[in-house]
């Protein structure tokens, strides 16, 4: 514990530097715009941020990115609660509670709700995260082949299980994503693959090429197909935060540790990242809390819940990208993809040879976290302006970004080829309704998946009963089952709860 | 059949189809086979049969119930049906916009970065329906100018420099000062 404390307080020593607080002041300064703008989705934005960490040093673009991260599941509550436009399906419920209560004449207060909220559940998920990672790092040092292979899949499983829509789609989602990930050259033999006698493809394709085509190009062209079609906006002028009061804030004081203890929760389940946690948050709150008759009808309950637990998700969803390099969520996904285009492998080995850059990343997110909700209660007005600017220009900002992504990965124009086709199916996905987040995690775990399954492969010649019989590898494989069950549990039990 | 069922099969048709045909051309890697190792084709056959086991599943599916779209863990926790947008959707518009990011691949190593950017922003704002032509024409040279000194001078990522006598222009942009 000793250690753990004078290694965060060496991390805050470092967050400190220039460079540092720069960029952790730009990524949450860039994190809550893209929450405010309904066109830049959260994944996106860490996306598009990702060319230019290419030549940081990997410490500095780590902040940028979780700063961006953590800001972004709160700025989006600023435009849901004051023009009813969610910036990100995140604050999908902050409509339900927050907005009506802005209609009742209260605003400033919703806005004041939001950022304790976002400030409680942050804290909350940092602590989490430090007490965490480290203890399943060293756990994690245990695990073999086997239970690399069972964990990644458990992942990715857990991905395709927690969503909108039908499981079906998004299996075939994960498998694409895999056998993308599965061109170019076999680990194993040295033999190509899929390659279709192009050069290009001998190298494989880029994970980064995926994430980029399939989240940005995909949805840029899923806007340009309602011709950027947004809702007028009312006057902003009144935009202010209020803050609550201790007595209120001691009224929900329950429901505010319970709603961030299951984003944390959510958090930690890799799959699950800050939208199913607003929203589970919210259902329950909904379904067993004390003013649940009230809920949709502008009470704090019904802002604090799903905020609290957006915000408190990160933590989680960086314990095991941090401990096991296993990203949970799109966001997770791409910060990984951060990590490795420095050399870095996230996993139990990252706190033995990282140390210094893992505790300055924990410190930046509580120093982070102040200066969101500085930057959220003083600048919210200058915040929702970008409103004001037209779609179609933002968009093609956006494209290019998306373009020099590209370019900048192998400093080749094929790739600008591929990542317009992989845009195109991701509007393609999007309109057919197959999610996209399965797709590029099964890109960027296919690799690891494969490499755990052929190593248990040889060295247990072949016998595929061992992911079942070792002890860690048998109970993830349970706990997967679990989750690919839940949908169908989940159904039962509605169909029951209908019938009485 | 009747269209709208045929619309909601036909994607699950097309990926059975190229499963199949996926699972025939990975039996043609060629390889060095080693006693009691699997070979290269099993990890990607597992996520093609995987493909076609889902489209399968979806395909009988919707040909019982007649197409109606499946929901999932998500959705119970709606406290609004989330319903389908009743907003006008324009594919022209997507075709336009893809075919605008092919001229762009198309035109960047022959007119370089700086003037290829610049050319797509306008022409994508202008295919996005803004008109504004000052903010429009403006707004991309900012940018085109902002992202050449960012990308090119700062940041040293290599960016296609476009043929003679294009790439006086991607040189211009060398010639100002580095940071470092």
């Amino acid at each position: 514990m000793i250690d753990i404390v004078s290694q965060l307080a060496a991390g805050f020593v470092h967050c400190l530097t220039p460079l540092n607080m720069a960029m952790l002041l730009i990524g949450i300064v860039i994190g809550l715009l893209i929450g405010v703008l309904p066109g830049l989705t959260l994944v996106m934005g860490v996306t598009l941020a990702l060319p230019f960490t290419y030549k940081m040093d990997v410490t500095a673009s780590i902040v940028l990115l979780t700063a961006m991260y953590v800001s972004g599941t709160y700025g989006g509550a600023f435009t849901a609660i004051l023009f009813r436009i969610p910036g990100e399906p995140i604050d999908v419920p902050m409509l339900w509670d927050g907005y009506t209560m802005g209609r009742k004449g209260r605003p400033a207060k919703a806005l004041g709700w939001t950022l304790v909220a976002a400030l409680g559940g942050g804290l909350l998920s940092a602590v989490v995260m430090v007490a965490l990672t480290q203890p399943l790092a060293r756990f994690a040092l245990r695990f073999s082949s086997p239970e690399y292979f069972v964990i990644v899949m458990f992942g990715l499983l857990s991905v395709v299980a927690i969503g909108r829509g039908s499981l079906a789609n998004a299996f075939i989602s994960m498998s694409v994503g895999i056998l993308i990930s599965s061109v170019g050259v076999d680990p194993v033999y040295g033999t190509y693959r899929f390659t279709f006698g192009s050069p290009i493809l001998a190298d494989g394709i880029e994970f980064l090429v995926v994430m980029v085509g399939a989240y940005g190009v995909g949805e840029v062209l899923t806007r340009l197909e309602t011709g950027f079609a947004t809702k007028p906006l009312d006057k902003i002028s009144n935009a202010r935060t209020e803050l609550p009061t201790l007595k209120e804030l001691k009224e929900i004081k329950g429901m505010f540790l319970r709603s961030s203890v299951i984003g944390d929760l959510i958090g930690l389940l890799p799959g699950a990242g800050a939208t199913i946690a607003s929203f589970v948050s919210y259902g329950i709150e909904a379904r067993f809390g004390k003013r649940r008759d009230q809920m949709g009808t502008g009470v704090a309950e019904g802002i604090v819940a799903p905020q609290s637990a957006a915000t408190a998700s990160v933590g989680g969803a960086m314990v095991h990208l941090l401990a096991l390099g296993i990203p949970g969520s799109g966001a997770t996904a791409v910060i990984l993809g951060a990590f490795m285009m420095h050399g870095i492998q996230p996993g139990p080995q990252v706190l033995v040879k990282s140390a210094d850059m893992v505790y300055t990343v924990f410190a930046s997110l509580f120093l982070g976290l102040a200066v969101m909700c500085a930057i959220g209660y003083f600048a919210i007005r200058p915040l929702v302006k970008i409103l004001d600017f037209p779609e179609a220009v933002v968009s093609a900002y956006v494209l290019i970004l998306c373009f020099i992504g590209a370019l900048s990965i192998r400093n080749n124009v094929t790739d600008l080829w591929l990542i317009i086709g992989f845009g195109v199916l991701g509007y393609g996905f999007e309109r057919l309704k197959f999610p996209i987040s399965p797709l590029v995690l099964g890109a960027i775990l296919g690799p690891i998946a494969e490499e755990a399954f052929m190593n248990t492969m040889i060295s247990f010649s072949n016998d595929w009963t061992v992911f079942f019989t070792r002890p860690i590898s048998g109970t993830i494989v349970a706990l997967t089952v679990i989750v690919l069950l839940l949908p169908f549990v989940q159904r039962l039990m509605r169909g029951r709860l209908a019938r009485t | 059949m009747d269209k709208a069922l045929f619309r909601s099969i036909a994607p699950y048709m097309v990926g059975l189809a190229v499963a199949a045909a996926l699972y025939i051309y990975s039996g043609t890697f060629e390889y060095t086979s080693r006693p009691g190792a699997l070979g290269p084709e099993v990890w990607p056959r597992l996520a093609i049969l995987l493909i076609a086991a889902s489209c399968l599943f979806e395909l009988t599916r919707r040909l019982i119930i007649g197409g109606k779209e499946a929901t999932g863990f998500m959705e119970a926790f709606d406290r609004e049906p989330q319903t389908e947008q009743a907003q006008p959707v324009y594919p022209r518009l997507v075709i336009g916009g893809v075919v605008l990011m092919a001229f762009y691949a198309v035109l960047v190593p022959i007119l370089g970065f700086i003037l290829a950017t610049f050319l797509f922003l306008a022409a994508f704002m202008y295919v996005g329906g803004y008109r504004a032509h000052g903010t429009v024409w403006g707004a991309s040279a900012a940018v085109t100018i902002f992202c050449g000194i960012l990308f090119l001078r700062i940041a040293y990522v290599s960016l296609p420099r476009g043929i003679e006598p294009f790439d006086r222009l991607t040189d211009a942009f060398f010639a100002i000062p580095s940071l470092w």
